[in-house]
Formats: structure tokens, sequence, C-alpha cells
């Protein structure tokens, strides 16, 4: 039976305004599929975006939407969390939005733990702007502002999410639909914060800078680069260059080592805040003792 | 009732007025001379069930007390200069989406970290026009201590009636000034709550103008599943770049402060009746023009005090009135002339003005006031 | 085609019917041509070919998709998770 999108979207906005074959289509169809498979009421479920082509979103989805500003978005989610730390809030951003403008959030929305649920759509260009390069453009790609080659290097979303102290952190592409949605229903289980990197492509402004600027050709690049975690583990480092390691980065073994975030508290930010305010309610002079 | 009396300074009575006027949620980040407000927040809001949160920056600050205003709550943010300059951006996006907030500033000296210690009124501009874009603007600048517990609440009434950001503007010195003062009977206090929808989700538009200049506004969650966004957008909420609309709604924001600007606009006249020269001061320099006016009146001086409480938005037709029945006027600010460039284009060639202008970091002394009105006698 | 299945009105603006494996064994693939912007990424997932790239001298990218021979169709739903314009929809 086909999945019903129309009880998610808003339908007279749509067709949505993203170019032909765009990867964003795709991660919001999972995203909607995996608020689906938590049964949550639309009502109690805010969608946050901040700038750029994937903020676009929240336009479409049918709940309490909000649009901010550059690279904020987990700024505003974190105070609606905090307001009313009952509701599921999910957070829709682009590489440049998460990590460039939004990076210092991102790494303190992360290291809060709080119950939020961001999905990065990770195209490697701001594709809104003109196809300038972002902090995942991979070294020696082309874009408007490195028509001579990339030479920045980049940021592995995951693992940068994973040593701020994230709580789940995993990444697919758009190639791979289903396990996408896999992946977001997860973090939305998850109670704490949650990061979900889409590669996606966008050969509209990087692909077409690149040779591959049809979706199918920048499809096939991303594919090309997939290597999955298990495999990743045992290769060597300049094996991995240019690669996408996709799978979860966080272990679900109770017991973590030195290298599992060692001095990340597990608890989630809201229920520790419900325990600051037992505290200064039953402390008379506010001080806590 | 017993009155109680004690000793409070200036940052506790704004963390007193805003927990007493309803705020739930404030969101800061530590900066100098306005900390002690945070500081007084992360005690206060849990004891009453409120939220109080660090952020990682002064933008995510501003971020977070949006959103949580978003969801119904009435919300303080404190800052500085500087960090009343990282926070526009998302001032500006609480004016264009229209979201209640309080924005207590404790005015340092500037430009950049300038002054931190030291007191300044350097950000009455930048509260004006601080954000790019235009949109209405409402700054209240309490000169005492009992004022700034009652403005602290008028702050959060405005904003919560015109549905937008209001401005407290402190000086360093009275943040810091601590003193004992009678408070006003809490049961007393007129507090106002944002207007409510009144209609069902599906006839519900963010910015129905159906119901006057000021849309009521639904919260989040409450199943009105609206749309908010910084992009110019139609009474929808959604984005639009119809030349029509979006020229509407920004005349609709200016207009809805501008047509109750004579309501908004306070001010405390002294010794005004017979005054041959005017002061215009707001903050802690009206405190010592007062003394500067008390010294001149003894010697005969028929000089008198225009004490702004609110700011902006500036009633002019009264300033106009005061300029044009006075020989001089004198504006003592602690600035390189703010104020003082808006009150000239309201004495023309007709009237003498005297600007003072200290940016050092100290008052503005009394007797420099006193020889100005001297001088222009 | 039985009246149970219930297609929303935005994607009944073309659809093929056919039966595939057992005799009752149903498939309806729901598109919606005023969404599509002819990405062909359908084209390219599809492990059957059971699409193809036409011609639209009406749209901003001049083409579509059709469904030559929809029997081809294994309801494997890879275009339908995959077409980013919630175009596809395999009943």
């Amino acid at each position: 039976m086909a999945f019903e999108y129309e009880k998610y979207l808003r339908m007279e906005k749509m067709p949505h305004l993203w170019c032909p074959g765009c990867g964003i289509g795709i991660v919001l169809k999972a995203m909607i599929r995996s608020l689906d498979n938590m049964g949550w009421d639309k009502n109690d479920i805010a969608f946050v975006s901040g700038i750029g082509c994937t903020s676009r979103a929240p336009g479409y989805i049918d709940c309490n939407t909000l649009h901010t500003t550059h690279g904020r978005a987990l700024t505003f989610a974190t105070g609606i969390k905090m307001a009313q730390p009952a509701k599921h809030i999910v957070v829709f951003s682009g590489d440049g939005d998460a990590t460039a403008i939004g990076g210092n959030h991102f790494i303190h929305a992360c290291r809060r733990n709080i119950d939020i649920t961001l999905v990065v759509v990770n195209n490697n260009t701001y594709g809104m702007t003109g196809g300038q390069h972002s902090p995942t453009t991979p070294i020696g790609y082309k874009t408007s502002t490195t028509s001579f080659g990339n030479i920045d290097p980049t940021f592995d979303i995951c693992l940068l999410a994973k040593a701020a102290g994230a709580s789940y952190v995993a990444r697919s592409t758009v190639n791979k639909g289903k396990i996408l949605e896999k992946y977001i229903t997860k973090g939305l289980e998850n109670k704490g914060f949650s990061v979900i990197v889409a590669t996606a492509n966008c050969h509209t402004q990087f692909g077409r800078k690149n040779k591959m600027g049809d979706p199918i050709s920048a499809r096939k690049w991303i594919e090309s680069r997939e290597i999955p975690l298990d495999k990743a583990r045992n290769m060597k480092a300049e094996e991995l260059y240019d690669k996408i390691i996709t799978g979860e980065f966080i272990s679900e073994e109770p017991e973590k080592t030195f290298w599992d975030n060692y001095n990340h508290s597990t608890q989630e930010y809201t229920d520790a805040y419900q325990t600051i305010i037992e505290k200064a309610q039953k402390s008379k002079d506010g001080e806590s003792k | 009732m017993k009155k109680s009396v004690r000793f409070y300074s200036g940052a506790e009575l704004v963390a007193m007025a805003a927990i007493d006027a309803g705020c739930r949620f404030f969101g800061g980040y530590p900066i100098t001379p306005s900390s002690e407000i945070a500081e007084f927040m992360s005690i206060m809001l849990p004891k009453v069930g409120g939220k109080y949160i660090q952020m990682e920056d002064e933008i995510a600050a501003m971020g977070s007390v949006i959103g949580a205003s978003l969801t119904g709550e009435k919300v303080l943010t404190a800052t500085s200069g500087p960090g009343f300059s990282l926070k526009q951006e998302n001032i500006g996006y609480a004016y264009m989406a229209e979201v209640p907030c309080v924005v207590c500033n404790v005015m340092r000296g500037g430009p950049s970290t300038g002054l931190p210690t030291a007191l300044a009124q350097s950000d009455i501009m930048q509260a004006k026009w601080g954000t790019h874009g235009d949109h209405p603007v409402i700054a209240l600048t309490p000169a005492y201590l009992e004022e700034i517990y009652e403005m602290t609440i008028t702050a959060f009434n405005l904003a919560e009636t015109y549905r937008m950001p209001v401005m407290l503007l402190l000086d360093e010195v009275i943040a810091h000034l601590s003193s004992a003062i009678d408070l006003p009977d809490k049961e007393k206090l007129v507090i106002k709550s944002r207007r409510k929808p009144t209609v069902t989700p599906d006839k519900y538009y963010p910015y129905d103008t159906a119901y006057g200049d000021v849309p009521p506004m639904a919260n989040f969650f409450e199943g009105y599943r609206f749309h908010v966004t910084g992009l110019s957008h139609d009474k929808t909420g959604f984005p639009t770049t119809d030349p029509e609309l979006v020229q509407a709604d920004q005349e609709r924001q200016i207009r809805k402060v501008s047509s109750k600007a004579h309501e908004i606009f306070d001010y405390e006249s002294y010794l005004m009746k017979d005054a041959e020269i005017a002061i215009f001061a707001f903050g802690s320099t009206a405190r010592a023009a007062r003394v500067a006016i008390d010294n001149a009146r003894k010697m005969g001086i028929k000089v008198g005090m225009v004490r702004f409480r609110v700011l902006w938005p500036l009633d002019e037709a009264e300033v106009l009135k005061v300029c044009s029945r006075s020989k001089a006027v004198i504006v003592p600010e602690m600035n390189m002339g703010q104020l003082s460039t808006i009150i000239e284009k309201f004495t023309a060639d007709r009237t003498k003005l005297v600007k003072i202008n200290h940016v050092g970091g100290v008052p503005i002394h009394p007797t420099d006031i006193f020889n100005e009105i001297k001088g222009v006698n | 085609m039985s009246e149970k299945i219930n297609i929303p009105e935005r994607h009944t603006k073309w659809e093929a019917d056919i039966k595939i494996g057992k005799k009752d064994d149903h498939v309806v693939i729901g598109y919606w041509r005023d969404g599509c912007k002819g990405c062909g990424i359908c084209v390219d997932v599809c492990p059957k070919q059971v699409w193809e790239i036409v011609e639209a001298k009406d749209k901003w990218s001049g083409q579509v998709v059709n469904i030559p021979d929809p029997s081809k169709c294994i309801k494997c739903s890879l275009c339908e998770i995959h077409c980013p314009d919630f175009c596809i929809k395999i009943y």
C-alpha cells in the first residue's frame, strides 16, 4: 500500500521549489515516513529549519513549522524544547547551515544532548546562493568560489557530532531512502540529540561544475563513494579519502571506551533541567546546599 | 499589608519584575555588565518552574527566547552593547515574525569591546536601527530602581500587546546600583498577555489583519500548525514576493506602534512649567541633571527637564512643543550625540542647543550640567 | 480497478492498472504528472525498466516520465521511495 504523504504535507504548497532530481525531496520523504512510524500527533511536532535549500522544507510540512535565520535553527529549537519538553522537535538543515554558520550551535546542541532530531542534508555546497564551497566540499572539486579546485579540508559531520556528544549519529545517502527512514526513525526514538546526515546530490550547482550536471550522474557519484562503516573500520585513512562512510556511528554497547565520548553524560538535557527545578524548589534561599 | 523594604540591585529588580510579569524563560550569555540579570534568573526561574538556559553565544540566546516565545512563554534575554550587536540578527527575525520578547541591554561603552565595566548610553540608536530593514521600535529607559521594576513589567506588557521585541535600556550604573526600595503591591500590578486567536485552526491566519494591526497569536502545539518565517510573508505566514502584500505588511508593522506612539511614549516633566531652559535626558544622566536643576533653581534660573521614560517611539509633537517655547535646550548624554541629533531637528535655529557628550566611562557630574545651564542663562 | 484503494485526487491524474504475479495481485501505479519535474530518478532506480523519459513541451525541464509497459512492475517501490517530487505511488 502506498504511503500517504498527503497526511503530513501542505498540499497547496506543492510542488516544491527544489530542482528536478534534488535529493532533498527524498530525504524529506524519509523524514515524513519516520514521523509516521512514530505515530505522533502532528500538533505535537515542531519542524524547524534555518536558511538554504534544505531549510525550505518546513513550508511543506503540516506541523508547527519554523523557518529561522541562517544557521540558527538549533537555537530556536532548543528554546522550544526547553519550554515544552514533552513535544517533539525536528530540525532540518543543510551542510552549510549546520556546520559553517551554525557550527557553534551544532556542537553545543550535541554537547547538551537535548532531545532534538537533526537531519543534515549534505549536498557538499551552498545550493541556494549559487554553489559556493561549503565545509563539506571535498578537496579538489570546483565550485563557484573555488574555480581552481577546493583546498579547504572537510568536516566529517558524523565524527564531529559524535565527538561533541550527540547520542545518536548515523549517515546514509539519497540512494538509500529506506535506510534513511530507518536511521531517522531511530533518531526520533532516541531520547537525546540525534544527528542523521543524508548525503545528497546538488547537480544543479555543485554537479554542473564537476562534470555531473544531471541528477543521475550526481547520484552515481555519491553511490561510488559509499563505504559501509564496518568496512571502513579496517581501511587506511588514505583509502577513505573522499569517501562517504555510511552507517550508525554510535555503538549501542553499554560499555563505552575512551573513544566513545568518555566525558559525556547520557542524561538528556531537559530531564537534567527537571532535576534543577526540583532542587531549586526545595532550597529556601535559592542556592543549593 | 506590610510592604517589604530591603536592598535591591537594578539587575535583581529586572529579574524579579520579569518573573512577576509572568516571564518563564530566559536564554542568555554572560556579558558584563548584564551578567547579574542572568545569574538572578538562573536561581529564580526554576523556583517558579521556569526555564533558564545559558546558550553558546548571544545569537543563540536570542534564538532560544524566540523559540520559547512561540510556545506561548513570556521571555527575557539580557545583554550589553557587543552582545546586543550580535543579537540584532535574531532581533530582526522577531520583528519580522512578530514574536513578543523583552531584550534588556545594560549599556556600556563602545564601539567593539569598548568599556566593559564602565557606563555609557551608547546603544539608543542601535536599539532603533540595529537590525537591517525597517521596523517599529519600543525602547524604555528607566532612571531609578523603582522604575526598573515598574518598567520591566511595562516592557513585558508592551511586548505582549504589540507582539514585538521591546528594548529595556539600562545604563551600567543603574543596573549595578543597590538601594532600599518599596516594591509595589504585586496584586495591583497590571499584567498583560498576548491576544490569542478565537477562531478554529482552519480559519486561523497568523498575520490576519482582520483583527487590527496586531494580529492574534496562536502558540505552537495548540492545534494551529502555522508557519513562521523571517521571509516577507502574507497573512498566512508563508513567504511572498508580491510587492503589494510586502508593502502592506511593512506599513502595518510600522503603524502598529506609530499609531499608538502617544500612548506608549512616556516622560517625566520636572519643573517645566515656567522653564526657559529645557534639559532632555534619560537614564542615569537624568539623575545628575536633576541635581543641577535644583542648584540652578536656587540661583533663580528657570530651568526644567524632560526625562524620557520611553525613548522610542518618541512623541515628536511633545518634543517640538518643549523646544519651541525654550530659549535653550541642553542634551546631556553618555555618547557622542545620539539623542541630540534627534532633538536638533526640533530646535532648528530658534532655540540654542547645547550638547554634553561624555564617553569616558564616568558619569556626567551635576556640575558639568550646572555650568552649561549657567552658560546659556 | 477495485474501489477499495483510496487514491488521493492529487495522484490520480494518470495511472496504470495492471495485474502482476498471482491472479489477484494488483498493482496500481499512481503518477502525478503536474508535480513531476522529469528528473528521471525513477527511470534510473527501477530494476525492471518500467519507466521511460518522454518529451513534454509544457514542462520547464522539457520532459516527464511515462510507463510503456506497466506489466513489468514488481512492486519494489524503489521509484516511490526515491521520487523527490512526491509524484509516484505504488498501490
